[in-house]
């Protein structure tokens, strides 16, 4: 895989995050299911002074395929907003409501990203399988990238693997 | 938030794009054997974009060669390259597949059951990128179909890339 100098991808990011906060509200339904047993978060806003939410715990076996679908929707934008990511992730973490994201590496289970301009009304959904072998803590979440400072927004939920 | 390192998947979509092509999308995918400790591959084979019809492109697959429960990870990056406006609700579909032989043409029924699966749909702009990276296993020997495919672009034609793997 190519590889991308750590300061150039520092820039790349600074330039995302820097964009005018347009105030683009964005609304999200993240489902996680395997078998009978499912939870569902929805949107919470990123970013200093948000209050960590509680998030829905769902526990499942060791080795129990696991579907995992959301949909995220711009429910209101001053005006689009251009290249926001769309990242979603399933990694492992020490113990349920962890505030710290854990580090993503090349450990993770399922990492996802996809690029798109909002404007009010626009909405991408997705879905995927995965299974989770070892026993633990795992978070799954979904998350905007380069919204603009104060329009970031997650959905976020904590798996327990017996 | 906690600064943190950014993971793969985002550095690749920050990534500036690669010079244009007459193709409409361009495919890296890959299917890699890991240490399970690291994720650091160990073995691995690639494919880029072909083209549908005719049915099963107009390229060879690579072959991948590896065993039951063995530590795997499929990962991929699609740029659209279509440089006239966006093209609304575009799917991107993954899948692991068993299929009858190396190289079969058409892809078998998915509704059978899959090793693992996934699907975006998104508004498609030009230089809108999507990418993947899933760990996971194959629990039976055989013969299995690892394909990335565009749906719903509203063209004559849909891009795919597509590995098969041969499990022992």
């Amino acid at each position: 895989m190519r590889r991308v100098p750590a300061l150039l991808v520092c820039v790349l990011a600074a330039l995302l995050s820097a964009k005018p906060a347009w105030g683009a509200d964005f609304a999200i339904d993240l489902k996680v299911k395997t078998g009978k047993a499912a939870q569902i978060a929805h949107a919470h806003k990123a970013g200093i002074g948000s209050k960590p939410e509680r998030r829905p715990v769902l526990e499942i076996k060791a080795g129990q395929r696991v579907h995992a679908q959301w949909q995220l929707r711009c429910s209101a934008a001053a005006q689009p907003v251009k290249d926001v990511l769309i990242h979603f992730f399933v990694v492992r973490e020490k113990k349920t409501g962890q505030a710290a994201l854990p580090r993503l590496d090349k450990t993770v289970t399922v990492e996802s990203a996809l690029s798109m301009d909002f404007k009010a009304g626009a909405k991408t959904d997705g879905e995927l399988d995965f299974v989770l072998d070892k026993a633990g803590v795992y978070l799954v979440r979904l998350e905007t990238r380069g919204a603009g400072a104060g329009s970031e927004t997650y959905a976020a939920l904590d798996v327990i693997v017996h | 938030m906690r600064r943190r390192w950014l993971p793969l998947i985002v550095l690749a979509l920050c990534w500036a794009a690669a010079p244009a092509r007459a193709e409409h999308a361009d495919i890296d995918l890959r299917v890699m054997r890991v240490d399970s400790a690291t994720g650091e591959s160990l073995a691995e084979a690639s494919a880029s974009a072909d083209t549908e019809p005719p049915q099963g492109g107009l390229h060879p697959r690579p072959l991948f060669k590896t065993r039951i429960n063995q530590p795997l990870v499929l990962q991929f990056f699609l740029t659209n390259r279509y440089p006239h406006g966006e093209k609304p609700a575009v799917r991107v579909r993954y899948f692991i597949v068993r299929e009858a032989k190396i190289g079969q043409k058409n892809v078998p029924d998915l509704s059978q059951g899959t090793v693992t699966a996934g699907c975006f749909t998104l508004n498609m702009k030009p230089h809108a990128r999507v990418g993947s990276r899933v760990a996971f296993t194959i629990k039976k020997p055989g013969l299995y179909l690892l394909r990335v495919q565009t749906e719903n672009t509203d063209s004559d034609h849909e891009h795919f890339s597509a590995i098969d793997l041969e499990v022992k």
